[in-house]
């Protein structure tokens, strides 16, 4: 595997608001290509996060880079290469959406009118209606579409499947899935329907205290974070290595690890401890690591 | 298009699930050898899961030798020599019966019983299809 | 409960309290003639945002759906608003030597009341309040030798049969129900400006708003709908629009003071110079509470409305500055305060035109006074666009804080253009204040654009 590029790097980024220190020495970096999802609890900062990287909000101190540039001065072609979605709307709600994606694409100097019809017409969008007149889903879908068309390589979706029904949620998983087989194209999405990210995610970053405190391939993260049964032969309880959290009972015990440690366990077995190995959904691993 | 089946949130990772199921794909014949399979995008659309999990699970098969790569034409399943085709059932087969096993003992049956289990079933099913 | 609710946002408190101030030291400190006019005029003022600030909010209980699950809530109601019309007829009480004047005042604010509230309520009733607003007009062309004291007095006479008329219109206003989409739709819009003090109804969509209001935005909103679509993107497919167009189309708000409003005004201002021209001189003076009143709503709506607008697209402003059109340094930033500063210079440029206008027909103030009045309309636009600047250079949101201050600022201005007519002869670019004040302010105005625009460098 060729070493992929990093296209955002954070080091030390502080922000508060008023007294409230919501992202705290905050460092992070994502590589060209990963599918991220960020997890984080109601008012984490994840919002925050991603809109201080794209400079949509100050931040108070830190340094933050995208594609090698310093994100106060990026030039007008890594500007043309990064998307957004904003959580919410804030798009100017009197215009009719054709009359917003003429508006939109004066900003950019790349822009795919092909990719706005084709996705208008998959997703079934009255584009003579005004984004006041649309019901949340479909604006949102708009965002969307507007964040798409001139063709980005970052994309940076702010809770994109929050308004969306399931049937419309699954059509836009789809369209992740279309660009994220393009190698080139790295996406970064904050969520908390963990379902989503199981899916389409290849990374998973937590936010919690203001610091990403879990950032892994998910695969990894699933193979790592088990939940081990123990029972007993006598009643002596036994350490186990990288422990989250430890349940005692009668017969045994029931712990959850953060990473597996494959030595302790065949020690274990010689020994004759009965140890079995349960996979947790993310969900579940979720819970566990924010605790 | 349909062949394959997951399920995102169980704890086992996607890319695993993948694996073990075309792994038994190839073993029972479903695939036959020299037959494409689809390409890692068909997959990953068709499934709604991430291009590079497909990738992996494919990446892994072709490790272990049920899988070829060909240039431009992307995956075939690979000719296997009969001994170590037969090597692999039995490898597969013995690491269910273990798990079997433990569930056994852990329900307090023995081994007998677990045999004649075995047997019966097997002869109805034999009769199931006569 | 009820009381606060329909009397709720400090602003509006403080306002009224200023006036009151107002009104009590024009009764005991000037014992001229001409005062009593000015004494009425407050008083009437006064009246006017009371009753307009309860009638807004009165849907809010009658229509809510603790009305029907509440016991005696309606006599609860009904009750509450005695006590508020009381207290909304105290300042009355300062006419009081002159009984009959007093009596027949308290008559005219009950109807002025009843109207109001029948107009949030029904939209035809509008057709009365422009009656009562013209009428002294009327009398006055029509029937010269009716005095306005016998006129006070016929009302005072009537003041037991409104009265009657008036607890039987709040007999039916409290088992009101009718008209549910209409007074739906007035709730929705006070829900909004009541958590903000401030009525911004920018949060409501435009198809939830009135029909009248939606016609008055989308005349503003069409013109850059035109914009929008005049170049055809096929023949020339970038930048089309002018980095500024595009910033204006950004900052463009159902409140916003558009071309309409300009050309609606100026309507206006012609029709009443139309009017001034053909009835006789010596009517001139019931204009002056108009003219003088005109000038004020559109710096009030055209500043503060700009200002909120903005605030709210903050974001959204942030990011189109993100985007490849404005990729070389600070370009957004240039276009951003060219378009604000041009919007604001417009405004106040018409509102001179206006009162030139205006002072050309009604005489009500000479050439010394109006040359002193556009400086300080014009001091006035920097300090407003100074403290606009600082504000959203802030990291912090001291957008209502902001707004506060615009409006007493308001309030001073208007003290302080009477306090200029009062006295004709001051020729304020030579007093001393002024030449040290004006220096002061442009350097504020020069700090906030340069704090402004360093804090936004990209």
């Amino acid at each position: 595997m060729s070493i992929s590029k990093t296209i955002i790097e954070i080091n030390g980024l502080n922000k508060s608001y008023k007294k409230e220190q919501v992202l705290n020495e905050l460092s992070w970096q994502v590589n060209q290509g990963d599918v991220v999802g960020l997890l984080g609890k109601n008012g984490a900062g994840k919002s925050t996060l991603l809109k201080s990287l794209l400079n949509i909000e100050e931040i108070d101190s830190g340094e933050i880079t995208l594609f090698g540039e310093q994100y106060q001065q990026l030039s007008a072609q890594t500007k043309g290469r990064i998307g957004y979605v904003p959580q919410e709307n804030d798009e100017i709600s009197w215009l009719s959406v054709s009359d917003l994606i003429k508006f939109k694409r004066q900003f950019y100097h790349q822009w795919s009118d092909e990719k706005v019809a084709e996705l208008i017409e998959r997703w079934d969008i009255n584009a003579k209606k005004t984004i006041a007149e649309l019901s949340p889903g479909q604006v949102q879908r708009v965002l969307i579409i507007l964040a798409l068309a001139p063709m980005p390589e970052l994309i940076v979706f702010d809770e994109p499947a929050a308004a969306l029904d399931p049937a419309a949620r699954r059509e836009f998983l789809k369209e992740i899935v279309t660009l994220a087989s393009d190698e080139n194209i790295t996406i970064v999405f904050s969520t908390h329907i963990v379902s989503d990210l199981e899916r389409v995610a290849n990374k998973v970053a937590i936010l919690e205290q203001g610091k990403i405190c879990y950032f892994d391939d998910l695969d990894t993260t699933k193979e790592n974070v088990v939940q081990l049964t123990i029972r007993y032969t006598n009643e002596v309880e036994i350490e186990v290595p990288n422990v989250l959290r430890c349940k005692k009972h009668q017969q045994g015990q029931n712990c959850i690890v953060s990473k597996l440690d494959q030595n302790w366990l065949t020690k274990m077995q010689s020994q004759g401890v009965e140890v079995t190995v349960t996979p947790m959904g993310l969900e579940d691993i979720f819970l566990e690591l924010t605790l | 298009m349909d062949q394959f089946t997951i399920s995102p949130s169980s704890g086992v990772p996607i890319y695993k699930q993948l694996f073990s199921q075309i792994e038994r794909m190839v073993l029972n014949g479903y695939f036959a050898a020299g037959e494409h399979l689809p390409s890692v995008r068909q997959v990953a659309t068709n499934l709604e899961v991430n291009p590079m999990t497909v990738s992996k699970a494919y990446g892994l098969l072709e490790e272990r030798g049920y899988l070829t790569r060909l240039r431009g034409k992307g995956m075939v399943v690979a000719q296997r020599d009969e001994a170590v085709s037969q090597q692999e059932k039995f490898k597969m087969l013995t690491k269910m019966i273990e798990e079997l096993l433990t569930q056994a003992q852990q329900m307090g049956i023995n081994e007998q019983e677990i045999i004649a289990l075995v047997t019966e079933n097997a002869q109805k099913d034999k009769k199931s299809k006569e | 409960m009820m009381i606060s609710t329909l009397l709720s946002g400090w602003i509006h408190r403080s306002f009224l309290a200023i006036f009151v101030i107002i009104a009590v030291g024009v009764r005991f400190f000037m014992h001229e003639e001409p005062k009593v006019h000015l004494l009425y005029t407050l008083i009437a003022f006064i009246s006017f945002i009371m009753f307009l600030m309860v009638a807004t909010r009165l849907p809010l209980l009658t229509h809510s759906s603790m009305a029907r699950l509440l016991p005696h809530y309606q006599q609860k109601l009904k009750n509450s608003l005695i006590i508020i019309w009381i207290v909304a007829l105290l300042p009355s009480l300062l006419v009081l030597p002159d009984i009959v004047m007093g009596l027949g005042f308290v008559s005219v604010l009950i109807l002025m009341a009843i109207i109001f509230v029948a107009m949030i309520y029904k939209p035809i009733f509008q057709v009365f309040f422009w009656i009562l607003f013209f009428a002294p007009l009327g009398f006055d062309y029509f029937a010269p030798d009716l005095a306005g004291k016998s006129i006070m007095t016929a009302f005072a006479w009537c003041l037991p049969l409104i009265l009657v008329f008036a607890n039987y219109c709040l007999n039916k206003l409290i088992q009101y129900r009718g008209n549910t989409t209409h007074v739906g739709r007035l709730i929705a819009m006070m829900n909004v400006s009541m958590e903000k003090t401030l009525a911004v109804q920018e949060n409501v969509s435009l198809h939830e708003r009135t029909k009248f209001s939606q016609w008055w935005s989308n005349t503003n909103f069409d013109y850059y709908r035109q914009l929008l679509n005049k170049n055809k993107p096929e023949k020339n497919p970038n930048k089309e629009l002018s980095n500024k167009q595009l910033i204006a189309i950004c900052c463009q708000g159902v409140n916003s003071f558009g071309r309409s409003a300009y050309l609606l005004w100026t309507c206006a201002i012609g029709v009443i110079c139309l009017l001034g021209l053909i009835v006789d001189e010596s009517y001139h003076r019931f204009f002056t509470t108009l003219v003088t009143l005109i000038p004020v709503m559109i710096v009030g709506t055209g500043t503060i409305a700009v200002f909120q607008i903005i605030q709210n697209k903050k974001s959204f402003l942030a990011r189109i500055a993100q985007t490849p059109r404005f990729a070389t340094p600070s370009s957004f930033t240039n276009s951003f305060i060219t378009y604000v500063i041009l919007n604001q210079v417009t405004l106040y440029i018409f509102i001179s035109v206006l009162v030139g206008a205006m002072a050309l027909i009604f005489h009500h103030i000479n050439l010394n006074t109006y040359t002193n009045l556009l400086l300080v309309l014009a001091l006035f636009c920097l300090v407003n666009l100074t403290m606009m600047f600082f504000s959203w250079a802030a990291k912090q949101d001291h957008s209502n804080k902001v707004v506060w201050v615009m409006i007493i600022g308001l309030i001073s201005l208007v003290a302080f253009a009477m306090l200029l007519k009062e006295n004709e002869n001051i020729e304020l670019m030579f007093s001393m204040s002024f030449i040290f004040v004006c220096p002061l302010i442009i350097a504020l105005f020069g700090y906030s654009l340069s704090r402004y625009s360093k804090l936004k460098v990209s």
